[in-house]
């Protein structure tokens, strides 16, 4: 960040690659919708340009990023009127039901057919779970599990005590145990 | 260190996700021996863990963040130009100015400033006439009482009190406030300097008169006044010093009051032969300081002489002017001047004498009282029980000090001191004189005239004013006549008829 600020454009460049992809994750899990993680992924970054000498050195990167994402995100849910949970294996365009979903973008090098197979169904069922945590436990969950952010960090970025965050994440992961019961002696 | 169910509980997540030190994993695990259904719990979100471990990661859509990056460039070549562009002047001033160095640099300059300015004008209570007149002051009312108690000279220097009798003649002040005084000290010229010490004599007398001849005699005599306090003492004065019209501490304290200034103006014009009716100097004495009041005190009532002698008592200091400070303690510093005997430390003084009457101006003789002039007029009556001798004395040493006057010839210095004396006894005899005619005791009036008449430079004077007593006993007898007349009627009242 501090190349950037001295004028070195490159610098932004390494900082897209390393965090574009976590922050397109985090959006998309957040907003449910593509299109409009697309347009808040762009957003966020463009604030991060325009705000750079706003940035506080003695701060992460990646706190004061996250932070632009999850406000960048209840704002958007707030024009919305209403959270929209989208699951991920909806077919994207309305008019085939049978086309590509979002999880047909999830990268998966595991080898063997069979297990594509059965992985496609425990990721929709992990999917399917996620989408019924409440906002608060899931944005811990993903920058936890997903980011690999500390509860630390977690808790400035949210604004709340560490303790809370990890509350949260307690009932995610009861939450969560609950809908992946099934998928447990599998993994 | 062993934990209980809640701690075991609040620290699950953090044992989940490897946050505890050795120490707490090592209590939670103890723990977790000791409450099976929580080590259950924390197997069970292991697994839900390594579930969710395999939760798929989305690729980032490809160019989504060209624009950002196009932005991006933008910026950091706006950055670039900022930290190329050399800093602004305010930015390069502020920057100057925290710095420590600039901050030392100018305090310095700060200080520097404040003392060249305080060398440049220095404050009063440091000019150097001050500083030196304080010990005067403190040994003025000491010498005063020495001279009171003992009758003799005072320890302290006498130079240091030379200048009181220049600004005496506030009270009383004969010298100033009547042509006999005048013509006292003009006869008085060369004549005695009693107390005056010998060595300090000598430097007067090597002063030139360098005033210049035009200038006007009252200026004079206020320079005059005000040079003698302000050398007192030193003999290293700056001549610049000298012509200083600014009244110092030395004035005040010489002069305490007013009209002492005012009479000292009166009593110079007096002494170069100026005053009279018409004279320059003339306008500060007053009408009853001049010869014409003769005709006052022929023809003026009682009332009238009473009103006269207040004017006179006041003379020099106008006819508004507040009576002078009390009389008894300026008279006590006066008589302590003549006996004064001097010392080294006033031998050095003294020089600061040479130095002021080489720049006091020019003193002419003053011309003999007039023959025609009017019946002496004398100070207040409150003065009048002071030694006039003594007074007369001093006061003519001083003068002539301060004019520079130098003869220390014993016998120049044994006719001074006859003149003064007799113009003493002619003062008080012309006091007495005054109370007699207010008081209408026209016989000893009269026999104060007598003894006046034996006095060879007042027997013009006794002459001429002989015809006007008579004329006012004459008139008061006629008046007391006319009086006892009209007491003496019988009352007319129309019912005994």
């Amino acid at each position: 960040m501090e190349r950037f600020l001295s004028g070195r454009a490159s610098a932004f460049q390494v900082l897209s690659e390393r965090h574009g992809a976590r922050i397109y994750n985090f959006i998309l899990r957040q907003v449910r919708d593509p299109e409009l993680a697309r347009d808040l992924v762009q957003e966020t970054f463009l604030r991060v340009v325009r705000n750079a000498k706003s940035f506080k050195a003695q701060s992460k990167f990646t706190t004061w990023l996250y932070t632009i994402a999850r406000n960048q995100c209840i704002d958007a849910l707030r024009r919305a009127k209403h959270r929209r949970h989208v699951p991920l294996d909806k077919p994207l365009s309305k008019h085939d039901d049978g086309g590509a979903t979002l999880l047909d973008m999830v990268a998966d090098d595991r080898p063997g057919q069979a297990s594509q197979a059965r992985d496609r169904r425990f990721v929709s069922a992990l999917e399917k779970a996620l989408a019924t945590l409440p906002d608060e436990q899931r944005e811990v969950f993903l920058m936890r599990e997903m980011e690999g952010l500390k509860f630390r960090e977690i808790a400035e970025v949210v604004g709340i005590p560490e303790n809370t965050v990890k509350s949260r994440m307690r009932y995610a992961l009861e939450a969560l145990r609950g809908h992946l019961a099934e998928f447990a002696d599998s993994y | 260190m062993k934990l209980t169910r809640q701690e075991l509980d609040d620290l699950l997540v953090d044992y989940l996700y490897d946050e505890l030190d050795d120490a707490q994993r090592a209590a939670f695990e103890s723990g977790l021996e000791e409450h099976p259904e929580l080590a259950a719990e924390v197997e069970a979100h292991r697994q839900t863990r390594s579930v969710a471990a395999g939760l798929p990661s989305f690729a980032l859509p490809p160019g989504l963040l060209d624009g950002v990056m196009a932005e991006a460039e933008h910026v950091a070549a706006a950055n670039a130009a900022a930290a190329d562009k050399p800093p602004g002047f305010f930015a390069r001033l502020s920057r100057l100015i925290l710095q420590p160095a600039f901050a030392s640099a100018a305090l310095a300059v700060v200080v520097i400033g404040v003392g060249v300015i305080y060398m440049a004008n220095p404050p009063s209570s440091a000019d150097p006439d001050s500083q030196r007149l304080e010990p005067v002051v403190a040994t003025r009312p000491t010498a005063a009482h020495t001279a009171e108690k003992k009758g003799g000279a005072p320890e302290g220097p006498a130079v240091a009190n030379a200048p009181e009798p220049l600004a005496e003649g506030g009270e009383g002040a004969p010298l100033a406030d009547d042509g006999q005084g005048a013509a006292a000290l003009g006869e008085a010229d060369g004549a005695a300097i009693s107390g005056l010490a010998a060595d300090e004599v000598e430097e007067a007398e090597v002063a030139p008169p360098e005033a210049p001849a035009d200038a006007p005699p009252k200026v004079e005599a206020k320079e005059t006044s005000r040079r003698a306090p302000s050398h007192r003492g030193s003999k290293r004065e700056a001549p610049d010093r000298v012509a200083d019209d600014r009244p110092s501490i030395d004035d005040e304290l010489v002069a305490p009051a007013p009209p002492k200034v005012a009479d000292d103006l009166a009593a110079k014009p007096a002494a170069t032969g100026t005053t009279g009716p018409g004279a320059p100097g003339a306008g500060n004495l007053g009408s009853a300081s001049t010869g014409d009041t003769a005709t006052d005190y022929a023809g003026g009532g009682g009332k009238k002489q009473d009103e006269a002698r207040r004017t006179s008592s006041g003379v020099g200091s106008g006819a508004s002017a507040p009576s002078p400070t009390p009389a008894p303690s300026t008279n006590k510093v006066l008589r302590e001047v003549p006996i004064a005997v001097p010392s080294e430390e006033d031998a050095n003084r003294a020089v600061g004498t040479k130095d002021r009457a080489k720049t006091a101006p020019p003193v002419e003789e003053p011309p003999p009282a007039p023959e025609d002039a009017g019946p002496v007029r004398t100070g207040s009556v409150e003065t009048a029980d002071e030694a006039p001798a003594e007074r007369a004395a001093s006061r003519r040493v001083s003068v002539e000090r301060a004019e520079g006057y130098s003869d220390d010839d014993d016998a120049e210095r044994a006719e001074r001191e006859r003149q003064a004396a007799e113009a003493a006894r002619v003062e008080e005899l012309w006091k007495r004189y005054d109370r007699y005619v207010a008081s209408e005791r026209w016989s000893d009036a009269e026999e104060v005239l007598d003894q006046l008449d034996d006095i060879p430079s007042q027997v013009a004077r006794v002459r001429a004013l002989r015809p006007q007593l008579a004329r006012r006993r004459a008139a008061a007898e006629r008046a007391a006549g006319e009086k006892q007349e009209t007491t003496k009627q019988p009352a007319t009242d129309s019912t005994y008829k």
